[in-house]
């Protein structure tokens, strides 16, 4: 096996196992680990803390417990996260630290205080106003009271230096996964779908220094390949995830390369950088106030619209592939406008309604198939 | 001169605002188009007309017009699951004309997210197809039991930012005075309103509280000035006068129920009836609660405060604390829960909210599927069948 | 030089043998489709309407929901770019196609040379598929293919809001037993699929000509509904089950020629 393989082949197996990644952590360390629910949160302040940052991002899993708690119009991820939640999945977690991203996930963790009630989940209210000076001053203070509860509740302390190193080293690591996501377009051959996904993933379950290594090595070996553009469609992805593996497994099948994307789980995490400021907190808050494009996040201005156009663009794009999570309202409200930024600049889009769990994809094959045909008879 | 009943005076105040927001723009004022539960107090001072996309999307589902507007959203590709207010609304803006008349178009748009997240990408949405500004209140959501300071100081550090917006679009200065009486006015008819609410509490109640949700309309519309006052004032003695003499709404009081939720607004006939026919009478709701909204008006964060408190921008436990303080104090016989397929921050909680309240109270609840605008989503027959088999397990339990 | 076209639906099997990308040789409709003996009797039927044997055909390209699973063809394309080359072929003048099948409903834009611009399929469920008219046509007591004649004599509309089947249904039952005509709650149940159909086509928008296709096409109640909803004319596409057989031998011819 090329170095290539054996990287993709660690990262696809940390992706698939998360809670086993968190047991591993705890009993070689014998720190703690600190779950992190979608979709923006500075998980800087954990990992500061000398503990694990564990993305929670629902799962595969069978919804059976689900259903006593929330009603069948609630999205896939939130029903997945609530399922684990019953189910006592997130037992192994010292505390959940769970922001209030849209009317569906900031009920799920008062749901969870109830069906789980022993491990901790502390709330973080980010603002709609996070531009004015009121808004960055807000946002460093309700990291500062996460840091607060995360004491209270683990002993384990943030000072201002270890929260400056953290995002020292979370900056170099989102720096790293968008250079990935670059070199990645132009080697289709090996970085499919399916894998740069692993790549993805599988930074939510490890420390970040560990994944930064992997990702840097796994960069530097593609550099040295041959450039390989695909023989199919290249295009931008766009949404909340491009789960679940069948998905993924589907959209290598017919050849799409995915040479950017716009996705909560993905570039939203990595594209903005945390600017400088004495203090650390602020520096979050400032993170928060420059980032743009989020379904989640406000944005009178609408931006998504060009900003997906300008990624098509930057990579000479064939079209955008719109993965709505089916109940997800923030992105079904985006969804017009998103169509008509695309329209008015003639960029072909797929609309295409997922859930995390699918055990059929046949309606998503014809009409991947259909599109990749249109994109390609252009 | 003979008063107008209450029933009476709403019909004639609702359509006297409506007309006067129709002229507002003659009249050379603004208008602003403004979520339910905002701090209108700000746009008052300003002397801004404030129209509510909200209760003129109630308005046009009772007129039973709300599917005209909702089939022009969803072809624009707006999806049927998202709130069916903001369905009907964004379909509005297209149409221009609906079957319960005509709303100015806005100049200004005053969004404050304390009932829940979706006004926020609803009002992003007006701001971009209207190209008008957008004054956002963002009133962050209560984890915890109370809000925590620096939450408070975030509020009024927007309230600031707001004036200096106001200042901007209106190009005059703040009026400070006005927005005093404002406020004042604000706090008393919310205190006459919250009276008016607490009659639900006697026997024989002497209001059918369905009729609270047309009552609701002015503490919406007019909170913050002189016209709800003296509308709830109206309301206040009226139903006053009636417990005096020991009148209820009902000869035969049999079941007491309190709704949780946003009524069916395409079918209020048939939830006055099937109360009526049974001898039921819903004797309060959570939902007008929510408008109870009084502070100290010399402290920003008081009013900060206040405005964040109502029961959707709270967590689990005040949710449960606030139904099971009205089950008690409301003697109520059974709870019908709406689950509104447009509100996903309400239904969510619904299940175990009523599991704990039926655990501590034992006090039966039904939950009905429905949605407050959409007609597609309710089902006259499931309907009709949950709430009389509410009343039979009420029954059950006496004998 | 031939090609052919094979579509594999969920209820029928249809083939097509092309000559030159021009001349329809064969055209067969076998009404059982795939996972049965359906796509190997239509080819047979087709080779022998043609009076050739299967080595005589130079490409054979499948499509259609049981393309995955047919071993005979050389290549196979989905049903949307084929519908919209077999349309084409007929209807040159078509720039929307309205397909509503038994299980969904389909609204493709297409270009002057046949290729798909843009498509929209329905995600939902039955309603305004063939499948809603199915289960309403039992309710009522009738056929399906007595639907178009009887919502023909309705003098008004009965409307049906209810978009989901199953709430639809009842709906249905309650307004007969409520006494209301046959035929007038047939015209509901027409403007029902209509409207469902007219909001899959206003995401994509409507240029001329719009063209039908699929079975429910057949029913003409529908096809005059949807005229009144979408506020154009409709032109039914003639041969209509065999369209993506057509566009899928059409392309095979076209994949041959480029080489």
């Amino acid at each position: 096996m090329s170095r290539i393989e054996e990287i993709l082949k660690e990262m696809e197996y940390i992706a698939h196992h998360p809670a086993q990644m968190v047991m591993k952590w705890k009993s070689e360390t014998g720190k703690k680990a600190v779950g992190i629910a979608p979709i923006h949160c500075a998980e800087e302040v954990v990992h500061a803390a000398g503990m694990l940052p564990v993305g929670i991002w629902g799962g595969q899993t069978t919804l059976t417990r689900a259903s006593e708690y929330v009603q069948a119009f609630c999205c896939s991820i939130a029903k997945a996260i609530m399922e684990l939640s019953a189910a006592g999945a997130y037992k192994h977690l010292d505390a959940i630290v769970f922001p209030e991203t849209c009317d569906t996930l900031r009920v799920i963790p008062l749901m969870m205080r109830i069906a789980d009630p022993l491990t901790p989940v502390i709330g973080l209210v980010l603002p709609d106003n996070r531009k004015i000076p009121a808004g960055i001053e807000y946002t460093a203070n309700e990291y500062r009271n996460i840091a607060k509860r995360l004491e209270e509740i683990t002993g384990n302390m943030v000072t201002d230096s270890s929260l400056h190193a953290s995002i020292e080293l979370y900056n170099k690591h989102h720096a790293a996964m968008m250079r990935f996501f670059d070199v990645a377009a132009e080697h289709a051959d090996i970085i499919n779908p399916y894998w740069r996904h692993q790549v993805v993933k599988s930074s939510f379950f490890i420390l970040k220094e560990k994944h930064l290594a992997l990702v840097e090595e796994l960069t530097s070996e593609l550099s040295a390949l041959p450039v390989n553009k695909g023989k199919g469609p290249r295009v931008v992805v766009t949404g909340i995830m491009t789960e679940p593996d069948n998905l993924l497994h589907l959209l290598g099948e017919f050849g799409y390369t995915i040479v950017a994307d716009d996705l909560a789980q993905s570039s939203r995490q990595f594209r903005t950088h945390t600017p400088d400021d004495t203090d650390p907190f602020i520096r979050l808050g400032k993170r928060f106030a420059a980032f743009e494009g989020c379904s989640c996040v406000c944005d009178p201005d609408k931006l998504r619209g060009k900003i997906l156009i300008d990624m098509v663009n930057r990579q000479q794009a064939d079209g955008v592939v719109v993965l709505i999570l089916k109940f997800c309202d923030p992105e079904e409200y985006d969804y017009p406008f998103i169509k008509q930024d695309l329209e008015a600049a003639g960029i072909p889009h797929l609309y295409l309604e997922i859930e995390q769990q699918m055990d059929s994809v046949e309606q998503l094959r014809t009409r991947l198939q259909a599109f990749s045909e249109m994109l390609m008879d252009r | 001169m003979t008063k107008l009943s209450a029933k009476d005076a709403i019909k004639k105040i609702q359509a006297e605002y409506y007309e006067e927001a129709n002229r507002a723009h003659e009249e050379g004022k603004l208008v602003a188009w403004v979520t339910s539960i905002a701090p209108r107090e700000f746009l008052e001072a300003m002397d801004i007309v404030t129209v509510y996309p909200e209760n003129h999307a109630a308005a046009i589902a009772a007129k039973k017009g709300s599917m005209e507007m909702i089939d022009i959203a969803e072809s624009m590709g707006y999806s049927a699951d998202i709130c069916s207010y903001a369905r009907v609304n964004l379909g509005y803006v297209e149409k221009g004309d609906s079957a319960a008349g005509k709303v100015p178009y806005p100049d200004l748009l005053f969004c404050c997210n304390n009932i829940c997240d979706t006004v926020t990408k609803w009002y992003e949405i007006l701001a971009r197809r209207l190209n008008v500004p957008l004054i956002m209140i963002d009133l962050p959501f209560g984890f915890t039991p109370q809000p925590t300071e620096h939450q408070l100081e975030y509020v009024v550090g927007q309230f600031e930012n707001a004036i200096s917006q106001l200042e901007a679009i209106c190009r005059k200065p703040f009026n400070y005075s006005r927005f005093e009486e404002s406020m004042h006015l604000s706090n008393q008819a919310a205190l006459l309103w919250k009276e008016s609410m607490e009659f639900g509490k006697k026997k024989p109640c002497p209001f059918n509280g369905l009729d609270f949700f047309n009552y609701m309309a002015q503490i919406v519309c007019s909170r913050g000035n002189e016209k709800a006052v003296e509308f709830f004032t109206l309301l206040r003695d009226e139903l006053g006068e009636k417990v005096a003499r020991g009148e209820g709404y009902l000869a035969e009081e049999k079941y007491r129920i309190l709704w949780d939720g946003i009524p069916l607004w395409y079918n209020l006939r048939l939830m006055n009836n099937t109360f009526k026919e049974n001898n039921a009478v819903m004797v309060g709701s959570t939902y007008p609660d929510n408008w109870a909204v009084t502070y100290d008006t010399t402290d920003l964060k008081s009013m900060a405060k206040a405005y964040m408190g109502n029961f959707s921008n709270r967590e689990f436990t005040f949710r449960f604390h606030n139904m099971l303080r009205m089950v008690r104090d409301y003697s109520i016989d059974g709870v019908v829960m709406h689950c509104n397929r447009s509100c996903k921050n309400q239904d969510f909680a619904q299940y175990a909210l009523a599991r704990e309240i039926t655990k501590v109270t034992g006090v039966p609840v039904t939950i009905v599927d429905g949605d407050q605008d959409d007609p597609r989503a309710f089902s006259e027959a499931q309907y009709v069948t949950r709430i009389q088999a509410l009343f039979e397990t009420i029954e059950r339990s006496r004998n | 030089m031939l090609t052919m076209g094979v579509d594999i639906g969920s209820a029928s099997s249809k083939v097509v043998i092309l000559k030159d990308g021009k001349d329809i040789l064969a055209g067969v409709v076998v009404p059982v489709g795939t996972g049965t003996s359906g796509p190997t009797r239509a080819l047979q039927q087709a080779l022998e309407m043609a009076k050739v044997s299967k080595s005589d055909i130079s490409k054979v390209v499948v499509t259609g929901y049981g393309r995955m699973t047919f071993k005979e063809a050389d290549e196979q394309v989905s049903e949307i770019t084929c519908h919209a080359k077999g349309v084409h072929h007929l209807v040159p003048s078509a720039r929307t196609i309205i397909d509503i099948g038994g299980q969904d409903a389909k609204v493709i834009k297409l270009d002057e040379h046949g290729y798909v611009t843009n498509f929209v399929m329905n995600e939902k469920c039955a309603a305004g598929t063939g499948r809603f008219l199915e289960v309403m046509a039992r309710v009522l007591e009738v056929s399906v293919s007595d639907l178009q004649e009887l919502g023909d004599q309705a003098e008004n509309i009965v409307p049906i809001s209810s978009t989901c089947t199953v709430f639809a249904e009842s709906e249905v039952i309650s307004q007969l037993a409520a006494g209301q005509k046959s035929a007038d709650v047939v015209a509901g149940i027409h403007q029902s699929v209509a409207r469902r159909v007219a909001g899959l086509a206003g995401r994509v928008g409507l240029t001329p000509d719009v063209v039908m296709t699929g079975g429910v096409a057949q029913n003409g109640g529908v096809v005059k509904a949807l005229e009144r909803e979408l506020k154009v004319p409709i032109v039914v596409a003639p041969k209509s089950q065999l369209t993506g057989a057509i566009g899928a031998a059409l392309i095979a011819y076209e994949k041959i020629s480029k080489r």
